[in-house]
């Protein structure tokens, strides 16, 4: 039989593997998050697709026709397309991670189960939403002429890195924002300008070579850059110590992120 | 005893009022206040300090209860049952003390937790049942016996925001009853759904403790608590006042502060033709004595409230010990022919035999009868002022004698 002790002031012994114990969980909200995105729309699926096919039209036209940004090769429609759902993957699984324990509020002072599970089940729809755009990537390749080599067996750890990404910002933010509202605010904010910051309709290597290691402190440049290393035959470059250092730097706010949100979720439904 | 459900110890839960009531603070407020405290740091003058206000909604609680109790947990408003069920169900953390659980808890504290208006009912099966403990697997193995218990039949497809709020709280509350989990704690959750509704439920409740399952309640129906619990614990101001058999703590909790006790909160069948309305005692001039000395005069007064005719109508009071054992009883018809009655209100005195009570507290018993021999109304566990020495008795003299009673015997020699 179970045997759960809690004491005041100590931390719970066994937190990994509670967090294990309740992975269905994890899955039936994931599930109902999916369900529910989709259920009262009339496109359903579809929108998934006509949010990266404006974007990528609008910043082909911005970038490739007016400002006539280089593009190493690559058709510019796919170096936009690629930008637009790397982008999209992670700034739909890095808003519902930070929303996640605010518009769960409900479940939080009702019930018991690791907080934790509630950002990472906040991730899947942009996850989902990004398995579908990718079928039309796969799609549209070919009429560009382009077929990818073996690089794209790599494509599922950029798409993990993206992830960690996105887990790793929107932890801090999903603990922080259940104390002070403002940063559900600084969200889209923060969206809108690293859209622009990170390379999503232009290469990176239009960023001067000795700026490029600050400019990998933007995790997303090394995903972005990566993907389309994968994808296109290696035509982008990839800056490995700038990789390097992007993993890094994830990898520590990875870190003091869990570290900030184990120490404030137990004040959570008092708080909320 | 076997190991308990549920073992708690010591337990405390404190929050920090700030400001008052300021429960989430905006970043402005901490920037400003981190800012306010460094100026005055550099200007070499101490902080002033936030007035922060420290209260205490649970203190040094502790308690074991067995696998198969059914616990009521009882208070006004406010006295800490809230806060214990959420320190149980692992919602809050405690800020003193200690529990142990053994075996998986599944809390209740409100209806459909986790519903969601958009997902059909099926779904909601799922997810409602995944949130509050349940694996897959058995959600699959209850799913038929969940729908029917909800009576939602056709409607299991259709989303639940277009069902009536009957039926919402229906199948919310099947998915509850269906939980394989050690532990249940409930929150007033059974104050839902029409009255046949309710009843099966409180049927399904006593099902699942008969098997073994231990359950809290919270409730502030007394007479859910009455006819549903084991036993009752009561709290005020955050501690635990009371713990015992749940008549008693009820009439304790209802008589906290009153003149008498309030009887018409519960007691009898919902269809009795009467019942007990109030109790209070009296010594000489005095109501309701805070104790009464051996000898001295003591009444109870019971008011009985008739909705239809009473026919060879009787009532009983009996008297236990501190022990629990039953002192002595007596009944109206001892000397006095049975009572024909019209509906209304009546009020009867019993005068005590306090002489024959040794020292002790004392709890009665009172039932109404009719027809003889049928039981309308049976109420146990009132508390009665506790009967002490009298001034005259010597406590040696006290100290050599035992058994139920005092009574009065003659010596001689010869």
């Amino acid at each position: 039989m179970q045997r759960i002790v809690i004491e005041a002031g100590k931390d719970s012994a066994n937190y990994w593997l509670d967090l294990w114990r309740y992975r269905e969980l994890l899955g039936f909200l994931s599930w109902r998050d999916l369900l529910v995105r989709y259920k009262q729309t009339l496109l359903g699926v579809a929108w998934a697709l006509l949010r990266p096919i404006l974007f990528t039209f609008v910043f082909t036209l911005v970038f490739s026709k007016i400002g006539k940004f280089p593009s190493n090769g690559i058709p510019y429609a796919l170096l936009t397309l690629t930008g637009v759902l790397v982008w999209q993957l992670f700034a739909t699984a890095f808003g519902g991670c930070s929303a996640s324990l605010v518009n769960n509020a409900h479940l939080i002072t009702k019930v018991y189960f690791p907080r934790l599970i509630l950002p990472c089940a906040a991730m899947a729809v942009g996850l989902v939403d990004f398995l579908v755009a990718l079928v039309l990537l796969f799609v549209v390749m070919p009429f560009f002429g382009v077929w990818p080599d073996w690089r794209w067996l790599t494509l599922p750890f950029w798409i993990a890195l993206a992830l960690i990404t996105a887990a790793s910002a929107g932890i801090w933010i999903a603990a922080l924002n259940v104390r002070y509202r403002d940063f559900g605010t600084l969200v889209p904010l923060a969206l809108q300008l690293g859209m622009f910051i990170s390379p999503v309709g232009y290469a990176s290597d239009i960023v001067p070579d000795r700026w490029r290691l600050l400019y990998s402190l933007n995790p997303l440049v090394s995903v972005i850059d990566g993907f389309r290393w994968s994808l296109f035959e290696g035509k982008a470059s990839l800056c490995l110590p700038g990789l390097m250092l992007s993993i890094l730097f994830l990898l520590m706010l990875l870190w003091t992120g869990l570290r900030y949100f184990r120490s404030t979720e137990k004040t959570f439904a008092d708080i909320i | 005893m076997s190991t308990p459900a549920i073992h708690v110890q010591n337990l405390g839960k404190r929050y920090r009022l700030q400001n008052s009531d300021v429960r989430t603070w905006t970043l402005r407020e901490t920037l400003r206040n981190a800012g306010l405290s460094a100026l005055s740091r550099l200007r070499g003058t101490a902080p002033k300090h936030r007035r922060t206000e420290d209260f205490w909604a649970l203190r040094d609680v502790s308690f074991a209860i067995q696998p198969g109790e059914i616990v009521g947990l009882i208070g006004r408003n406010g006295a800490g049952k809230s806060t214990l069920l959420k320190l149980l169900s692992r919602i809050t953390d405690p800020t003193t003390g200690r529990i142990e659980l053994n075996g998986r808890v599944a809390s209740l504290l409100e209806v459909g937790t986790g519903f969601n208006g958009e997902l059909t009912g099926r779904e909601n099966i799922f997810l409602n049942g995944a949130i509050l403990g349940m694996s897959r697997a058995e959600i699959h193995s209850q799913f038929d016996q969940i729908v029917d218990f909800a009576e939602i039949g056709p409607f299991v497809d259709t989303p639940v925001k277009r069902y009536s709020s009957g039926m919402f709280v229906r199948l919310a509350f099947a998915v509850a009853a269906h939980l394989q989990n050690e532990i249940l704690i409930v929150d007033e959750v059974l104050a839902v759904g029409d009255s046949k509704f309710q009843r099966r439920c409180l049927d399904k409740m006593q099902d699942v403790a008969r098997s073994g399952h231990t359950v809290i309640l919270v409730s502030h129906q007394m007479q859910l608590v009455q006819s549903l619990a084991t036993r009752a614990l009561l709290l005020e101001d955050g501690k635990l006042i009371g713990d015992g058999e749940p008549g008693l703590i009820i009439a304790r909790y209802l008589g906290q502060k009153a003149e008498r006790y309030d009887l018409s909160r519960f007691g009898g069948e919902p269809d009795a033709i009467g019942r007990f309305i109030a109790l209070s005692f009296s010594s000489g001039e005095q109501t309701w004595p805070a104790s009464v000395a051996q000898g001295e005069p003591l009444t109870a007064h019971l008011e009985i409230e008739l909705s239809a005719p009473l026919h060879e109508g009787n009532l009983f009071i009996a008297v236990r010990n501190s022990e629990g054992i039953e002192v002595f009883s007596s009944n109206w018809s001892e000397t006095n022919s049975l009572l024909e009655l019209q509906p209304g209100t009546y009020h009867f005195d019993v005068s005590l035999p306090t002489l024959y009570l040794r020292p002790d507290a004392y709890w009665i018993s009172l039932c109404l009868i009719r027809n003889q021999a049928d039981s309308i109304s049976l109420l146990r566990g009132l508390e009665m002022p506790p009967i002490i020495p009298s001034a005259t008795s010597d406590k040696l003299l006290e100290s050599r004698r035992w058994g139920l009673v005092t009574l009065p015997c003659e010596w001689s020699q010869k």
